[in-house]
């Protein structure tokens, strides 16, 4: 008769054995399935309906609130000026532009004096101009706004019927008096700079100011990830992206003596040169295929597709010496910007389908960022982006 | 055959759904003594079987074609009887048998598979998942050690007991 060890009699018998389940295996196992699709469904449209309405209440604050704001045209305070005007240049350091327009817009409202122009020196580009508001009770301080459309003189510090719009920068320059917090505060607010009395403006304008270029310095997302094949997916999320420039800008201010007398004088020697920092941020909702290269524990994947950017945050700070600060927002920046997005990253598991992910992106902006001339970004951008990422 | 099933893993991995019937009927009566013999009652095989299709249509994705697909899906129900059996804390007898003969040679017997995988199922808890994944699953005794957290001399104790008590059960059956 055969030998054999028990190990192979066992191995044998059981090799092919087959026995059929209960039936009930199978519809359990089927109505967990349907279950757990039916609640991808439920994250899908849920997702789906939180970035909409995200959408939507940026589209709206865009559309509506920032243009209520910003629409408000400077000529509103030329238009109330009733006094005179008296612009004298000793020595000029000014352009052939802003004289042009500070006639332009002096001309076409009621004046008793006349802008005296002595020289003209063609200065280096000029980009930007400043309107001032001076507080004439106190007469010991000065403060400086600066706004990039518009070139206006308002000396009219009697007139209470003027209509104001809300200057865009303070600043304090004054050597005498620290700026204060409450007084910066009232900068911000043209009801609260009436009550303090602030009801006159000066021209100023920066030169020599160097163009600052805006880096990307941050770059954080949440993705979604859709499996459409084998290896390829589709994402979507939200993303957060901050950039950030520094430059230095040259203010012109004069005395208060001579804006009691109704005199101006843009006098270069008589201005501060102060550090603008401006931060900008956008909500980013991406929308990318994503290809797997090595799909293990630590994955490489590429990927490509586009960008819809939307402004969150526009913050330019002027620095005072005294370690304070006071902020507003730049202009000609764009409230939603398009990009083409493309890169490499590596990602790892976390926990079940949440992975920790490293991106090296290039960004490709189709319309400018920026159409402010002091500050400069390039369409093509390199970045690094950090996140979290869960596949569906 | 072959081409079925890789056509029902292909529609599975574009997520069709109602491909997942058919794997399912062609692979449980396959797993479900896997399961039986690694559980400890015929509810929680069927329990483990669930789960264990339950993962398979989940992870489904992630089989790349490489290696057999029978092995692949024959691991993750090992891996989910297994995972079971640690939720229930099972305490691991460290014993050590002594004076076991090992390997005897059996003239063929003529037994029934049922009947063996009873046996297997009446061994105790550790011997049972041992003697499994030794004998029927080709894990290691360096392996076994990993999954169970024991030592490798109680993984080939617990093996060596395990065989004792079957061969003096299939001895008394088959008398």
């Amino acid at each position: 008769m055969k030998k054999e060890s028990f190990e192979h009699i066992v191995i044998d018998k059981l090799s092919n054995v087959e026995i059929e389940p209960p039936q009930v295996v199978w519809d359990n196992i089927n109505h967990k399935l349907n279950k757990s699709s039916r609640r991808r469904s439920i994250i899908i449209s849920s997702v789906s309906t939180i970035a909409a309405s995200i959408l939507l209440a940026l589209s709206f604050n865009i559309l509506f609130l920032d243009n209520k704001i910003n629409n408000k045209p400077q000529v509103d305070i030329v238009e109330s000026i009733k006094e005179s005007i008296e612009v004298r240049m000793e020595p000029v350091q000014t352009t052939n532009i802003i004289l042009d327009t500070i006639k332009k817009q002096v001309a076409s409202i009621p004046r008793t004096t006349d802008i005296i122009e002595k020289d003209r020196i063609q200065a280096s580009p000029i980009t930007k101009h400043h309107i001032c508001p001076i507080n004439i009770k106190q007469e010991t301080q000065k403060f400086i706004a600066y706004n990039n459309d518009k070139v206006i003189i308002d000396n009219n510090i009697k007139n209470e019927e003027s209509k104001r719009t809300k200057p865009v920068l303070g600043l304090n320059i004054s050597t005498r008096n620290k700026i204060t917090n409450s007084q910066t505060s009232k900068i911000n607010n043209i009801e609260s700079l009436r009550s303090a009395g602030i009801e006159s403006y000066i021209v100023s304008t920066n030169t020599k100011i160097p163009k600052s270029e805006i880096t990307l310095h941050t770059n954080l997302s949440i993705s979604l990830e859709y499996p459409i094949r084998k290896n390829l997916s589709i994402v979507t999320g939200l993303g957060y992206l901050g950039f950030s420039s520094k430059n230095s800008k040259e203010f012109y201010y004069d005395d208060i003596n001579n804006i009691l007398a109704n005199k101006v004088i843009i006098n270069k020697y008589n201005s501060d040169i102060k550090d603008i920092q401006h931060d900008f941020s956008y909500i980013e909702i991406p929308l990318t295929a994503k290809y797997s290269i090595l799909d293990r524990k630590l994955a490489i994947y590429i990927n490509g597709g586009i960008g819809l950017d939307f402004l969150i945050r526009n913050k330019s700070e002027i620095i005072l010496e005294n370690n304070e600060s006071i902020n507003n927002k730049a202009k000609d920046i764009k409230k939603i910007a398009y990009c083409g997005l493309g890169g490499i990253g590596i990602s790892t598991r976390i926990f079940k389908s949440l992975s920790l992910k490293a991106e090296v992106q290039y960004r490709y902006y189709l319309n400018d960022i920026s159409s402010n001339d002091a500050i400069t970004l390039k369409n093509g951008i390199p970045t690094i982006n950090f996140g979290l990422n869960y596949k569906l | 055959m072959e081409n079925s099933l890789k056509d029902i893993i292909k529609q599975l991995q574009q997520g069709k759904r109602d491909a997942f019937e058919g794997l399912y009927r062609m692979y449980a009566k396959k797993i479900y003594p896997i399961c039986l013999r690694y559980s400890s009652t015929p509810q929680e095989a069927e329990d483990n079987l669930q789960e264990g299709f339950i993962t398979a249509y989940k992870k489904i994705k992630s089989y790349k074609g490489k290696g057999s697909f029978d092995g692949w899906i024959k691991r993750i129900f090992i891996n989910q009887c297994l995972g079971e059996f640690r939720k229930q804390k099972y305490i691991l007898n460290e014993e050590l048998i002594k004076d076991v003969s090992e390997d005897t040679e059996y003239e063929t017997i003529d037994i029934e598979a049922n009947i063996i995988l009873e046996l297997i199922h009446e061994l105790p808890t550790q011997y049972r998942l041992v003697f499994n994944m030794y004998v029927l699953d080709s894990f290691s005794h360096a392996e076994i050690s990993k999954e169970l957290s024991i030592s490798i001399g109680t993984s080939k104790s617990n093996l060596s007991r395990a065989k004792v008590i079957l061969q003096k059960r299939i001895k008394e059956i088959t008398r």
